[in-house]
């Protein structure tokens, strides 16, 4: 049943002057000597708050009505207001609240703004009248707080573009019925120097917003003195059911990332640790290129550089980062993994600012500014010098015996911005990595080469606009190349494999509010990748996932070579609404997402030299259905669930007649997703999630003797992950902010059909991670870091053979990872000092000091020569690494 | 975009150890104890086929290398047996697991003891494990044919059996086939005719022995007695060398002689004395000991292409410490026609008599090797 209330009637039954002694804090005092005054204008209501008919009267059906005596400050906000005549405590107490977001043309004494004391009648009334109009504005909440304590600050005004809030002794404040778009909101209030931000308001949505303002309360030299810093939590109503966001400022403070804002993905549940020097990014227990990852809008293919140190975006872009291990919404596809998107910071026009930093690592710099109000840019550049510190600090040329990374990356954007709620965004992004070592043995055999160059490009648009009735239009075509080129050499054993793509996307979203419950998101995901390939060398180098082997085991002696080229195209109409039921208690959000693709693949069998190939082209339509609920059982406890189902088309390298199978089909995926979230207090959240994650259809190496020609890969495979994530987190508040993450799970795959399953080869059944950061105050900030995960699957070696052509002996595995590396725990710190120059220029030196316990983390098994030894290769030892950043 | 599952090489660790300093990096990667090269219980050293090359339906004498902490060992209980069974993609080993079996449906028996003869057999081992495909089941499409290793080479696996009181060992042993060329054009095929020998099994010419300031001396091979005496502890270089082979391939077919393109035969004979028409002639081996030369068609270029042959030295002593397990030249080394390797070996400080076994290896299959006896004594 709807329930409403209307207004009967709005009465000024009395005006009378207000003193200046009885004046709100907030409020402007009166002209100094009013002693005798007149109203020469009365307060005009302009904006009105709806009060909703308390869910506790419903079942008395009863009209009520509720005198207020409101007090309004000459600024036209409410600045207080008592109950005159009682209807009872909900009815007060829901009109209490209404009328705090009234705004009203201020009353003038004797011609002068002022502040005055009215009376107010709000009328009750349920009823199962005709449903009214959608609602055509947006309330916009919050709360502003000391960002030290967390204690809400009373006062501080609050602008909303023109309009104006005082919080109120809780330093909530309110604007209703907010025009949709983009809004300047603004914080000041006594000693504090105007900050201000920008919030989207849609139509028919609630905000709540909570602003953590840094406040002084001591008098501190200028170096030391912290400026006034807006931190805007949370304004995000629609979240996937399992999604964890990080803020850059905190993700930069996480210790054992050396401040790089991304790589806080690696400590986020589901998330497995990688293995040192490999970077993979396993999410709930999906393979890593399982896992999609966008920039904004615009696809790229790795997240971190080789070795993991370092991620591919400068920090000074990234607004936050935001993992969905699974289930998320239509939007999103091609991916049988989770699912990483990195929000890219808004261009201001406030003035120039820029960053430079350098650690053992590596360097960067980046810069931004504008040019008139409109015009916009920022850009940023990194670059690695590991290489040219370990010649130096070496005694000998450990580049020869390790594959030291080198890479740099750089990313441009211009913004024109032609009016408020509308920009023009184009941008690159750019990343080369390149690893290159030579390993010589006296045995001819034991010589070893790895050469490989990745390298990522990036052109894209972005053009979004916020209209009037509160949608929203974002449209980002972009364009780019990919390049991967290995070559490895085991003695005599080549491993090349070159990889050129040419990659086309456009992902255009519309969302509004066609009905006052519903937020609809629709729009196409389109990308079209076009890759040649060329392989040669052992049919077996690269491993696959499941590929039985020990470390270091030279690939085996059967080569082979191939060169094809593949189109994988793909363009998604989709769909997703968001409807809000039980008074936004309840959202319920189906959607779909139909994926016709085309693939094509030049080579269907392998072909003699000189005889034209045949290739193959098939084409699917894939519907990927896709719902997620979410429950606010109380005002602590939200419910959530989703499923969907999941798609991905075959790696390009998989469809060569040779290696692979050109008649891939695409892998699916099925995610169920079920958890809650218990908001213990404002910045403490508990979030515990549930799921299961089933895969079909993945491509695994033919497992009979004589495979098919064209067959080297069969589609046999299966997969499953299941399992449940534990996260505690306290927000950034105060001084304070960290989190608890633990997931329990369990990830298998079949090599075949009739196989059975056997553990995934990066499977962790635990990871726990415990961080936190402290603000000591005076600039110094601390932070640590505690990690443990199970050891990855390894298989057994129950025997060996010797081969008499090789000199060696081989391996024979027992059952199929059946024992485990073991288990890593580590711990991070960080120490931090902040010193400030002026107004805007700071430098920050840290300290990040990795394993501290100096702990000897087994990494990987090794062997002797006949495998009747086994030892441990050793991660990280106590590594500290120091670094500088200073920002203007 | 390709991601790797694991690291080739485990470098990031210790590189990320060696920003504090080279002295830290040993703690990475733990040492193993365990030479190869020292012989500390029975141990196949080897299995030389001969002809190191065959054609199908042909006979192999194969001849294994047992030796032990005090010697040569008897090896009448080994059972050989050929695989008949490709190894599927997904196996890393050398040999299809079936065969690793004392019996089994996949499997030929050969025979029993330290030395035995075998047939290849017609027909099938060219399809099973070489270029030609399988004949397809009845309604079934083409099977793959099988990879060639690098150097161009299709192989024939048996294995041995070995019963030991802990168990069965198993050494895979392969003989690699003439299969000819497939993929190629005509041009290439009658080129690659009349320049491709069959391998050849190496040989060491000679093992030397030098001093620590002194002229190296010859070790004579197969001695009941040892002829030359270390110090204990002494400090000794050996250095081994086979055939300096021609650059180019030895012979061409008697039929092809009195072709036009007879000139290619320049360098026939080179290495083993010989004229190209009389090792036709009588059907003998004509390869070279040493680093061969053979044509390789180029997977990737599609040329025909001439190549060398890597050779790789296994070192074994029943005491002492050799520096390195192995060594050899590569390809390019061969090239460049280095012919000799060299390893350090300190002599155990207990004196008595050691056993020293050189085994040469080619990377077409071939297998040779010498024994040796040393005398340490104070």
């Amino acid at each position: 049943m709807n329930l409403r209330f209307r207004i009967a009637a709005f009465v000024a039954a009395s005006l009378t002057t207000w003193s200046a002694a009885s004046a709100a804090p907030t409020g402007t005092a009166p002209p100094a000597g009013v002693t005798a005054s007149k109203v020469t204008k009365p307060p005009k209501l302009v904006h009105f708050v709806q009060a909703p008919y308390p869910e506790s009267e419903l079942a008395s059906g009863q009209k009520a009505s509720v005198v207020l005596e409101v007090e309004i400050g000459a600024d036209g906000n409410v600045a207080g207001a008592t109950v005159a005549q009682s209807a009872g405590p909900a009815f007060d107490a829901a009109a209490l609240a209404a009328v705090q977001g009234f705004v009203f043309e201020p009353a003038e004494i004797n011609g002068v703004a002022s502040p005055v004391r009215v009376q107010y009648r709000y009328d009750f009334s349920p009823t199962t009248a005709t449903p009214k109009a959608p609602k055509t504005t947006a309330d916009f909440t919050g709360v502003v707080r000391n960002r030290k304590t967390g204690a809400p600050l009373a006062g501080v005004i609050v602008g909303l573009d023109e309009r104006t809030a005082a919080t109120d002794a809780n330093g909530r404040f309110s604007f209703a019925d907010a025009t949709p778009g983009t809004h300047q909101v603004t914080l000041s209030g006594s000693g504090f120097t105007p900050v201000g931000t920008e919030e989207t308001l849609v139509a028919g949505h609630k905000y709540d917003a909570t602003y953590d303002v840094e406040e002084q309360t001591e008098q501190l030299p200028p170096e030391e003195r912290v400026d006034f810093e807006l931190v805007v939590v949370d304004t995000q109503l629609e979240k996937s059911v399992a999604s964890t966001t990080v803020s850059a400022e905190q993700g930069a403070r996480v210790a054992g990332t050396g401040g790089d804002v991304i790589k806080v993905v690696e400590n986020l549940p589901g998330v497995a640790r990688s293995s040192v020097g490999s970077g993979a990014l396993v999410v709930w227990g999906a393979a890593a290129t399982d896992t999609r990852i966008y920039v904004e809008d615009v696809h790229i293919p790795v997240l971190y550089h080789e070795g993991g140190y370092r991620s591919v975006i400068h920090s000074d872009l990234v607004k936050n980062v935001e993992l969905q291990p699974g289930g998320y919404g239509a939007p999103y596809g091609r991916g049988l993994g989770g699912l990483v998107t990195v929000g890219m910071k808004p261009l201001e026009a406030d003035g120039y600012h820029g960053s430079a930093s350098i650690d053992a690592i590596d360097a960067a710099a980046s810069v931004r500014g504008s040019i008139g109000d409109k015009v916009r840019f920022q850009a940023a550049v990194r670059r690695s010098h590991l290489d040219w510190v370990l010649q130096r600090v070496s005694n000998e040329d450990v580049g020869e015996f390790v594959p030291i990374p080198k890479y740099w990356d750089s990313q441009v954007r211009l913004a024109w911005v032609p009016r408020d709620g509308e920009s023009v965004e184009v941008g690159t992004l750019l990343s080369s990595d390149q690893i290159s070592q030579t390993l010589v043995g006296a045995d001819p055999n034991d010589t070893k080469v790895e050469n490989k160059t990745t390298n990522f490009q990036r052109v894209y648009a972005r053009y979004e606009r916020h209209l009037d009735d509160g949608s929203t239009i974002t449209a980002t075509p972009f364009f780019g190349f990919d390049h991967t080129a290995i070559s490895n050499q085991f003695g005599t054993i080549p491993a090349t494999l070159s990889e050129d793509a040419t990659l086309f996307g456009l992902r255009a979203v519309w969302t509004g509010n066609p009905v006052h419950f519903l937020l609809l998101s629709t729009g196409i995901d389109a990308e079209v990748q076009r890759t040649s390939l060329s392989r040669y060398g052992s049919v077996n180098e690269p491993p696959r996932e499941g590929d039985e082997r020990v470390f270091g085991q030279a690939p085996i002696n059967a080569v082979n070579q191939d060169t094809w080229q593949t189109t994988v195209a793909g363009l998604a109409p989709f769909v997703q609404g968001d409807i809000g039921l039980a008074d936004g208690k309840v959202h319920v959000v189906p959607g779909a997402r139909l994926e016709p693709s085309v693939v094509t693949t030049s080579r269907r069998l392998p072909t003699p030299p000189n005889i034209p190939s045949t290739g193959v082209a098939r084409e699917d339509t894939q519907v990927e259905p896709r719902l997620a609920v979410r429950w606010d059982a109380t005002s602590r406890v939200t419910l959530h669930g989703a499923l969907g189902i999941y798609h991905q088309e075959p790696l390009p390298e998989d469809l060569s007649a040779q290696f692979g199978n050109p008649l891939l089909q695409p892998s699916k995926a099925v995610h169920y997703v079920l958890g809650a979230a218990f908001h213990l207090s404002k910045p403490i959240t508990i979030e515990m999630t549930g799921f299961y994650a089933k895969q079909t259809g993945l491509a695994t190496r033919n497992q009979s003797p004589a495979p098919e020609a064209g067959l080297s890969l069969v589609q046999d495979g299966l997969g499953r992950a299941y399992g449940t994530q534990f996260l505690l987190r306290h927000e950034l508040v105060g001084k304070f902010f960290g989190w608890i993450s633990y997931s329990i799970l369990r990830s298998e795959r079949t090599d075949g059909a009739g196989t059975d399953y056997r553990p995934f080869d990066f499977d962790q059944t635990h990871v726990f991670t415990a961080l936190a950061s402290y603000d000591l105050g005076k600039g110094f900030e601390v932070g640590a870091r505690f990690r443990y995960s199970t050891g990855y699957p390894r298989t057994p070696v129950a025997s060996v053979t010797y081969d008499n052509a090789t000199d060696t002996y081989q391996p024979v595995f027992g059952a199929h990872n059946s024992i485990r590396i073991p288990a890593f725990y580590q711990g991070d710190v960080r120490l931090s000092k902040q010193f400030k120059f002026g107004e805007n220029t700071s430098l920050e030196v840290y300290l990040d000091v990795q394993n501290v316990t100096n702990h000897k983390n087994p990494e990987e098994i090794i062997y002797n020569n006949n495998y009747t030894q086994k030892a441990y290769i050793t991660g990280l030892p106590l590594l500290p690494v120091a670094g500088a950043k200073l920002v203007w | 975009m390709v991601t790797r599952n694991r690291p080739l090489f485990w470098g990031v660790p210790c590189a990320a150890l060696a920003v504090l300093g080279s002295s830290l990096t040993a703690g990475c990667k733990p040492d193993l104890v365990g030479r190869a090269s020292l012989i500390q219980e029975d141990t196949l050293l080897a299995v030389s086929a001969s002809p190191a090359e065959s054609e199908e339906n042909a006979d192999v004498t194969y001849t294994s290398l047992y030796v032990g902490p005090k010697g040569p060992v008897d090896a009448a209980s080994f059972d050989w047996a050929f695989c008949d069974e490709r190894k599927p993609l997904a196996v890393t080993g050398s040999i299809a697991p079936l065969c690793l079996v004392p019996r089994g449906k996949v499997l030929t028996p050969i025979g029993v003891g330290g030395t035995v003869t075998g047939h290849i057999a017609a027909d099938t081992p060219c399809k099973t494990f070489g270029p030609f495909a399988i004949d397809p089941v009845a309604g079934q499409p083409t099977p793959r044919p099988a990879d060639p290793d690098t150097t161009g080479g299709f192989y024939q696996p048996l294995r041995v059996r070995i019963p030991l009181a802990t168990g069965d060992s198993y050494t895979v042993v392969t003989t690699r086939l003439d299969c000819g060329l497939t993929n190629a054009t005509q041009e290439q095929s009658i080129a690659y005719a009349k320049s491709y020998l069959p391998n050849e099994n190496p040989k060491l010419d000679a093992l030397t022995l030098t001093r620590s300031g002194a002229h190296g001396e010859m070790v004579p091979p197969d001695e009941t007695t040892p002829s030359l005496t270390l110090k204990p502890g002494e400090h000794v270089d050996f250095d081994a060398s086979w055939a300096d082979c021609a650059a180019k391939t030895a012979c061409t077919p008697c039929d092809a002689q009195s072709g036009a393109d007879g000139g290619t035969n320049a360098d026939a004979g080179a290495h083993d004395g010989g004229a190209c028409s009389s090792t036709c002639a009588a059907g003998a081996p004509a390869g070279c000991t040493g680093s061969e030369s053979y044509p390789y068609l180029d997977p990737v270029s599609h040329e025909l292409v001439p190549r060398r042959e890597a050779i790789r030295v296994s070192w074994y002593a029943t005491d002492g410490d050799f520096d390195h397990d192995r060594t050899g030249r590569t390809e390019q080394e061969a090239e460049a026609k280095l012919h000799t390797t060299d390893n350090d070996w300190t002599a155990p400080n207990i004196a008595g008599v050691v056993h020293v076994w050189v085994v040469i290896r080619d990377d077409r299959g071939g297998v040779a090797w010498s024994s040796y006896l040393l005398n340490v004594a104070p």
